[in-house]
């Protein structure tokens, strides 16, 4: 298992970095345990074969390799397991995207790299990004709550970017929902790729991703060469 | 003779009208339900008690949840294309007008049937053929998109996509239960959203 910095050692898109505030501030005992990282693992390992639908407790457990006692000692329900796996690879995922940021220069480069750590992740880990995306807002009702979310987080981190971009005034100028509709625009086309299997196509998206998202910040012509740039 | 074909018809007319009303009180139904719980927690024995029928009658017009489930999915998607390829068609060919309109259509019926637009948007994805569905109609209204998009932009090659993908997820933010405000006031910054990158483009390649 990997180890985790905690929240407060995460400063995102410096030096704009919102703390994410609500759901993620994990407690402690969420991210210690041996045996809930892997039956969060065998969570999502399941959820990808069988859809929130077709999920039993039985088979989290044989996915986790974990007995029912060890299940239920951690989980009320399937529920309350999701949600969890749900928190603790959003949590990772975010420490991922914030630790690429920190190695960009300038925002565009921050942007650029955000956009690669979050398809690497997709294209190594497919059934755990799965639970970040649209394909589990149909799970139910309180697990989309908590993937929309996790999406404001994304949002906030974007909009904080804003300051930086080449065109600062035209910037602020940009309709409110632009974070919205480009974090949306990456989730839908990662969803897609990832519910129809062609998780190997994702790292081809990269550039086009990279160039949509930086486009009404620094223009196309700037986007296309930061997108392009190797 | 005209007088006696009514006659003759008429006990049919009737029953046809019935059945109709019937699956249409039984979609409204599932659409309520999918809201209020999500697709996987609603039962055909809550449906028919929404819709005030037997479920003798529910397994007249439907097979199975599932089957009504995508019946809605599919009959919401088919309000969605009829509203958007008449907005389009009554439109100036303008570019920007057409996306404006089409994009005025689509939020005018989110208002009109949010709970409807929202199962077929997002808990469409719960069953394989939902979500089948949903990529069919990101995939047309990409082409849709792509049909208006000016020569020479020079722009990524599955940016429609990303768009419309983009445009959906808004849609479907605004449909997450305590939110309020009117799907139409967001036309403004959607057509932006769409319509900003090609001018951006065509200006830097001018």
């Amino acid at each position: 298992m990997t180890s985790r910095q905690p929240s407060s050692e995460q400063p995102g898109l410096e030096p704009t970095w919102d703390l994410p505030r609500g759901r993620h501030g994990l407690p402690r005992e969420v991210v210690d345990g041996h045996q809930r990282d892997r039956l969060i693992l065998g969570v999502a390992t399941a959820l990808a074969e069988h859809g929130y639908g077709g999920l039993s407790v039985e088979h989290v457990i044989v996915a986790a390799g974990v007995s029912r006692t060890t299940f239920y000692n951690h989980f009320a329900n399937k529920e309350e397991a999701v949600l969890a796996a749900h928190d603790l690879i959003f949590e990772r995922f975010l420490g991922l995207i914030t630790r690429a940021c920190n190695a960009g220069h300038r925002w565009p480069e921050k942007v650029k790299a955000a956009i690669g750590a979050a398809l690497e992740f997709a294209a190594a880990e497919p059934e755990q990004a799965q639970l970040l995306t649209l394909d589990a807002l149909a799970a139910n009702v309180e697990i989309a709550r908590r993937v929309l979310d996790s999406s404001d987080h994304l949002t906030a981190l974007l909009s904080a970017g804003r300051r930086h971009s080449a065109r600062a005034q035209r910037a602020q100028d940009l309709p409110d929902l632009t974070e919205k509709a480009l974090i949306g625009a990456i989730s839908a086309t990662v969803s897609g790729l990832l519910m129809s299997g062609e998780s190997g196509r994702l790292p081809e998206l990269g550039p086009q991703l990279v160039e949509l998202t930086l486009m009404p910040y620094i223009g196309a012509e700037e986007a296309a060469r930061v997108a392009e740039a190797v | 003779m005209s007088q006696l074909r009514i006659r003759e018809t008429r006990p049919v007319l009737p029953r046809k009208f019935i059945a109709l009303h019937q699956r249409r009180r039984l979609i409204d139904a599932v659409i309520e339900l999918t809201v209020e719980r999500g697709y996987w927690e609603v039962t055909v024995g809550e449906i028919v008690k929404r819709a005030r029928m037997s479920r003798a009658v529910f397994y007249e017009n439907f097979g199975s949840k599932e089957e009504l489930f995508l019946t809605a999915v599919d009959v919401t998607l088919a309000e969605v294309a009829v509203a958007v390829a008449a907005a389009c068609k009554e439109a100036d060919p303008d570019r920007e007008e057409r996306v404006r309109a089409a994009l005025r259509a689509l939020l005018a019926l989110a208002d009109a049937r949010g709970a409807a637009v929202r199962v077929s948007t997002v808990d469409a994805l719960a069953v394989p053929a939902g979500l089948a569905r949903y990529e069919a109609a990101i995939q047309r209204y990409a082409e849709l998109l792509r049909a208006q998009a000016p020569a020479g932009a020079g722009l990524p090659e599955t940016i429609e996509e990303m768009l419309v993908g983009g445009i959906v997820s808004v849609i479907c933010r605004r449909c997450r239960p305590g939110r309020r405000g009117k799907f139409i006031d967001l036309l403004p910054e959607l057509t932006e959203f769409a319509a900003a990158p090609y001018r951006s483009a065509l200006a830097t390649s001018l």
